[in-house]
């Protein structure tokens, strides 16, 4: 009874019935959320110390590894802060992790930048507007000049809705911390101002696109480890060679170089060397002949990489002339390299559906590429024949290994006497499609299976004295032609199964096709 | 700090060409290793320093089973005498190298796992072992809703309604 009594002496709320709904609830919640407060805290991700939990969380925003566009990553955006919503301590982590919110996105908004801008606290900045179609606005301008001296990437578009006197004002202060510029765009940027102040000692990385007044003499340039200079615009004025040497001249560190549309117009008066000691990978592109004439003066001893190519070319003609005129250049820069002869000890045809491109490996310098990626159209059967053109200025004596790979149509047997006519000491070689339906063609003629046949192949001959190995795919071994070759070469042993996809393999000297 | 105890020589195997090291795992279980293996870890080798300081052998306790402690051994073993960035402390900021494809077969495994991993690998500072355990994490969480990430990782909704509406709300944690 007693305490029947005190139970009803307890002061209720003076509150309504709703208001006392809500009391309870919130009194149930309090609890409720300790309660989970608890269980998190015995999560086994919470117990994981402070740092490696904003190592995961760094991981999960950080862009995926995705091929890279003109050089800007292509980001996700703001889905990684879901995590700040999962539990109280993983949004204290993630919330004082300031490494976290220093990869600024200016796509997102004005409130979101400044907000990231706020959270990274004192990191330095990257800074991104790629592929940003708004207006860069005027807070927007303010806030990146604002933290100039926290930035260290800074990559900008420049796209005719984009470009305004922000952007100038932009891209001529100085930024102290700054280690990789980037400017992207179909306008042209003029750069004639005070390009980032005259003045950017930590500069290592410089991607700039359709420019005009590049300042070659700029200080800003010496310091760069990797260069790409892009003109879209074909009728842009080009560097003197004499600036533009006298800039690479400049450039010690200099390890890899992008010219796209804008080699310098050759003369026969400029005699300079460009020295680059670190330079191992140059590519050109859509300039062959001036390439070509460039690759003449450089002095690189480091050089693994030359990657040549064209596109967007419009008349046979160019094409033929370019193919031409860059592969006596590339045997030409071997040569000059301490090598007499130039070694070549293997190279690769690789012909798809978009791409033309050749891999010479010679045993000191690593790898030459030339790629090609002219109009299909136009190139359409063509390819084979330059392709051979190529191959027989590159091929040499000490060749040891030929691959083709090739979807293109257009070859024929000659081509391959072209090809192999350099290349006495051949040992291995690979093809497919069209490519190896032909050689194999080429090889029955040689054999002289019949007196037509062997002068419908003029005076020349498929002379491989050195093949060790012949391998032939997606060669149709029920066609007529080959039959008559696989009962020429019958007493070879059955293939094994795990080859019958296509692929044919001889180790016997003088070579012989393995026929089912 | 992990205890060291002084063990018997009878407890260490002979030694041969290379040193070795008992590692004891919180199970109670021996475990014999070679130093070389294990020199990954900056943890061990800060341990070894001491001990030919003292020029005494020594067992290692450690704070974890002796499951995780050879899925650790089996990946120092892996990666015996190779260079790995992450492990670098003067090379560049970790986590831009490419996930190796063997690393993502050998943290295939369930959740609770991973977690003693990491949590291993971070005592015994093997920082590319972490890095590679909080990218196979991060790649669990990536593109999730919050919900799904509450869901796959075991951590329950916490916050007020106030906070959970609020990114920016400071939490006390």
């Amino acid at each position: 009874m007693e305490s029947q009594s005190t139970w009803c002496v307890l002061p209720l709320p003076q509150v309504s019935a709703q208001n006392h709904y809500d009391y309870c609830a919130r009194v149930d919640s309090a609890d409720t959320r300790l309660l989970l407060e608890y269980h998190n805290s015995c999560s086994p991700v919470n117990l994981l110390p402070v740092e490696v939990l904003a190592r995961i969380f760094s991981f999960s925003s950080r862009a995926e590894e995705r091929p890279e566009s003109f050089g800007a990553p292509i980001r996700p955006k703001l889905g990684w802060t879901h995590i700040t919503f999962v539990c109280r301590r993983w949004r204290h982590v993630a919330l004082n992790h300031a490494a976290l919110w220093a990869n600024i996105d200016f796509a997102l908004g004005y409130w979101w930048a400044k907000e990231m801008i706020s959270r990274s606290k004192s990191m330095p900045l990257i800074l991104d507007r790629f592929q940003a179609w708004q207006p860069l606005t005027i807070p927007q301008g303010d806030l990146i000049i604002e933290n100039m001296s926290r930035i260290e990437v800074m990559r900008l578009d420049a796209d005719i809705e984009a470009l305004d006197s922000q952007f100038d004002r932009i891209i001529c202060e100085p930024v102290p911390l700054l280690k990789e510029h980037c400017i992207i765009g179909t306008v042209v940027v003029d750069l004639s101002g005070s390009f980032l102040g005259g003045f950017a000692s930590n500069l290592r990385t410089l991607n700039v696109q359709n420019t005009a007044n590049f300042p070659w003499e700029s200080s800003i340039l010496k310091n760069l480890v990797s260069f790409r200079l892009a003109f879209r615009d074909k009728g842009l004025p080009r560097p003197s060679p004499e600036e533009f040497f006298s800039a690479l001249n400049t450039i010690h560190r200099l390890e890899s170089f992008n010219l796209h549309n804008c080699v310098p117009t050759p003369t026969d008066e400029s005699d300079i060397t460009v020295k680059l000691p670190c330079l191992a990978s140059f590519e050109g592109w859509n300039d062959v002949r001036k390439c070509t004439y460039f690759l003449v003066h450089l002095d690189i001893p480091t050089m693994a990489s030359i990657n040549v190519g064209m596109y967007y070319l419009d008349s046979e003609p160019e094409i033929s002339e370019a193919f031409t005129s860059l592969a006596p250049a590339i045997a030409g820069f071997l040569r000059g390299h301490g090598n007499s002869s130039a070694s070549i000890s293997a190279l690769s045809l690789d012909d798809t559906s978009t791409m033309f491109a050749v891999t010479a490996i010679r045993p000191d310098a690593p790898r030459i590429y030339m790629d090609f990626q002219p109009e299909l159209w136009t190139a359409r059967g063509r390819k084979p024949v330059l392709a051979a053109r190529v191959l027989a200025a590159l091929s040499s004596e000490h060749l040891k290994h030929l691959s083709v790979k090739s979807t293109d149509i257009g070859w024929s047997p000659f081509i391959w006497l072209d090809i192999v006519a350099g290349a006495p000491g051949v040992q291995t070689i690979s093809a497919d499609g069209q490519a190896a339906e032909m050689l194999c063609l080429a090889l029955r003629m040689s054999a002289g299976s019949s007196l037509s046949e062997r002068t419908s192949l003029g005076t020349g001959q498929l002379l491989l004295p050195g093949l060790q190995q012949l391998s032939l795919r997606g060669l149709d071994l029920t066609a007529i032609a080959h039959r008559e070759v696989r009962d020429r070469v019958s007493v070879v042993p059955r293939m094994p199964s795990h080859m019958r996809e296509g692929q044919h393999t001889s180790k016997t000297n003088p070579p012989r096709l393995r026929g089912t | 700090m992990p205890t060291i105890v002084s063990v018997d020589d009878s407890t260490v195997p002979g030694e041969g060409s290379s040193r070795l090291l008992l590692l004891v795992s919180s199970d109670n279980k021996h475990i014999v290793v070679e130093e070389d293996i294990m020199s990954r870890s900056r943890f061990i080798s800060k341990q070894v320093e001491g001990f030919e300081a003292t020029s005494q052998r020594h067992a290692i306790l450690l704070p974890f089973s002796s499951f995780v402690l050879n899925k650790v051994i089996e990946y120092c073993s892996h990666y015996r005498g190779y260079y790995l960035l992450e492990d670098d402390p003067d090379a560049a900021p970790p986590g831009r190298s490419p996930v190796r494809e063997w690393d993502q077969e050998f943290l295939d495994v369930d959740r609770n796992m991973l977690l003693r991993i990491i949590k291993a690998a971070h005592y015994l500072e093997i920082k590319s072992l972490v890095g590679s355990c909080a990218r196979a994490i991060a790649d669990m969480i990536r593109g999730k809703t919050t919900e799904e990430m509450r869901e796959i990782l075991g951590v329950e909704n916490d916050f007020t309604p106030e906070e959970e509406h609020s990114p920016s709300s400071k939490c006390t944690g």
